[in-house]
């Protein structure tokens, strides 16, 4: 569901154009990716074996995770760009944790308690002293990143026990527990994005953080807990993917923050604040998946997908915009 | 709404545009690939030429090919998948080009997959997973590091393609316990380098 709030509906149009125009993101994505999938089950007879599909789902699962806490704090009029570092920080605390005897638990509760405590500091900073986001989560990104790496000497850390890679390889019947973990996570994202107060308010600090804070609303505490939020969800991003890799290093999710933040912005969330879809985060996420799996699956070389995620992204910025400047401010 | 009312109406047209250029894309990129796999060496030259070469290397490789099993039937045109680190370092360019000479002189066909970068090793797991998909008969992966590969490993075993494992070794310890925590039955692994082509 796409969560605007302060939308005043025009009278004289209709009830469907005005439902067509608050859903467009989402429903022209969802035309191009029912393109692609089509195009790729027609051109190529492995695309739609539920092994494949399977793989593909396993694979957004972690763009889903990554791109709900970006959509968070996109639609406060934030940004966070630590989400790869974290990522990283988080796998190592966890592997560091299990080296030294801890059971699985444990080592999952360091890793989120790292990943909130990276939001926290990113929050206090950004909203106490008023910086710009950008700039704070640049700092924290190169800060975090230059901990892992001295905290492991660079090196990275093999094998974890099988309570911690069944998170990344494992199976809750035929569906891959990344997808569990994935669609837990976008759920808790909607529910308190559409039906929290906290959801409400970061929409509305988006939109207009001083209109908010003359309400008498306490913005620093919300803007603190959005980006503890997305901490979380780096550091869930990152029990998945230490799990598939079996390997904690200091260099894990490089540049992941490009792709939370291109799924978020593709599902219809606004750099300017205000807007966010959690719904459209999950089908850009897979859409994103099914054309990288597809060039795969066509023998394609790994450079064409970056031309086509740039495309698609840039597709996506002049589509809102376009929408944006035709909706009443 | 209404001043602009125009142009939302024309929106549409973007990804429909967009979706072509991909398509095109596509057929573009599938092209070339397909043209070349699908042509078969009429001259299958399985010994290499002797000229100028050292003769101490013509008697090892003499050695060495009497003590593997006899190669198996030339210009079966079999499939065979091969995932290398990445096409960005120029060893690895030429590793690619080393399997597609050998594949047409063999009469095979060989599709040749990388990783976009030298450490993307989770990019690397999910082309080998998207490989493991297809109808490869074999697959021949170079991974990055001894684990990255490991759950796309146990998935191609467990489908019954064999799998070679050159350069970088992976860890066949984590494979087999991998694939037994999965299915009971032991996992069939070949060592490094017992059956390099």
């Amino acid at each position: 569901m796409r969560s605007k709030i302060f939308e005043f509906p025009e009278q004289t149009a209709g009830k469907w154009y005005f439902l067509l125009q608050s859903f467009l993101p989402q429903l022209l994505l969802t035309f191009f990716l029912i393109v692609m999938v089509s195009f790729l089950s027609v051109t190529s007879p492995h695309f739609l074996k539920w092994e494949n599909i399977r793989n593909i789902l396993d694979q957004s699962a972690l763009n889903i995770i990554l791109g709900t806490g970006m959509a968070l704090v996109i639609c406060s009029g934030g940004i966070d760009l630590s989400v790869g570092a974290v990522v990283a920080l988080s796998g190592v605390l966890m592997a560091l944790a299990v080296k030294g005897g801890a059971g699985a638990p444990l080592a999952v509760a360091a890793a989120v308690m790292s990943g909130a405590f990276v939001g926290t500091a990113n929050g206090l900073l950004i909203s106490l002293l008023k910086l710009n986001p950008f700039i704070v989560t640049l700092g924290s990104m190169s800060a975090v990143r230059g901990l892992a790496l001295i905290i492991t000497g660079g090196i990275p850390i093999y094998g974890f026990p099988p309570a911690i890679v069944f998170w990344g390889s494992g199976n809750f019947g035929p569906v891959p527990s990344s997808v569990v973990l994935a669609g837990i996570t976008a759920l808790a994202a909607a529910f308190i994005l559409n039906w929290t107060r906290l959801g409400h308010y970061a929409l509305s600090i988006g939109g207009n953080e001083e209109a908010v804070r003359r309400c008498g609303v306490p913005v620093n505490f919300y803007k603190t807990v959005i980006y503890i939020f997305c901490g979380i969800t780096s550091a869930l991003a990152s029990l998945n993917v230490t799990a598939r890799l079996n390997t904690a290093e200091p260099t894990a999710g490089w540049l992941f923050e490009l792709d939370a933040i291109a799924t978020a912005v593709l599902g219809g969330a606004s750099m300017r604040g205000g807007e966010a879809s959690i719904s459209g985060t999950v089908i850009a996420s897979l859409t994103l998946g099914v054309l990288r799996n597809g060039l795969t699956i066509l023998s394609i070389p790994s450079y064409y997908q970056q031309l086509a995620i740039g495309l698609i992204i840039l597709t996506a910025v002049i589509v809102s915009e376009i929408k944006q400047s035709s909706t009443p401010a | 709404m209404k001043k602009n009312s125009f142009v939302t109406r024309f929106l549409f047209l973007i990804p429909a545009l967009l979706a072509a250029l991909i398509l095109a894309l596509l057929a573009a990129g599938c092209g070339p690939v397909k043209k070349e796999g699908s042509t078969p060496a009429p001259t299958p030259a399985p010994v290499p030429a002797a000229t100028g070469l050292n003769p101490r290397v013509l008697e090892m490789e003499k050695a060495l090919l009497a003590q593997l099993e006899p190669l198996p039937q030339l210009n079966t045109g079999d499939k065979i998948g091969a995932l290398v680190i990445t096409l960005a370092n120029p060893f690895w360019v030429g590793i690619k080009e080393s399997y597609e000479q050998a594949a047409r002189e063999l009469g095979v066909q060989v599709e040749v997959m990388a990783a976009p970068t030298e450490g993307d090793k989770k990019s690397q797991l999910e082309t080998l997973e998207a490989m493991v998909a297809k109808d490869y008969k074999a697959l021949i992966v170079s991974p990055i590091e001894p684990f990255n590969l490991v759950p796309g490993v146990v998935k191609a075993t467990q489908r019954g393609i064999k799998v070679v494992n050159l350069g970088p070794p992976i860890n066949k310890d984590e494979v087999v316990k991998n694939g037994q925590d999965r299915r009971p039955h032991s996992c069939k692994f070949r060592r490094p380098g017992q059956a390099g082509g």
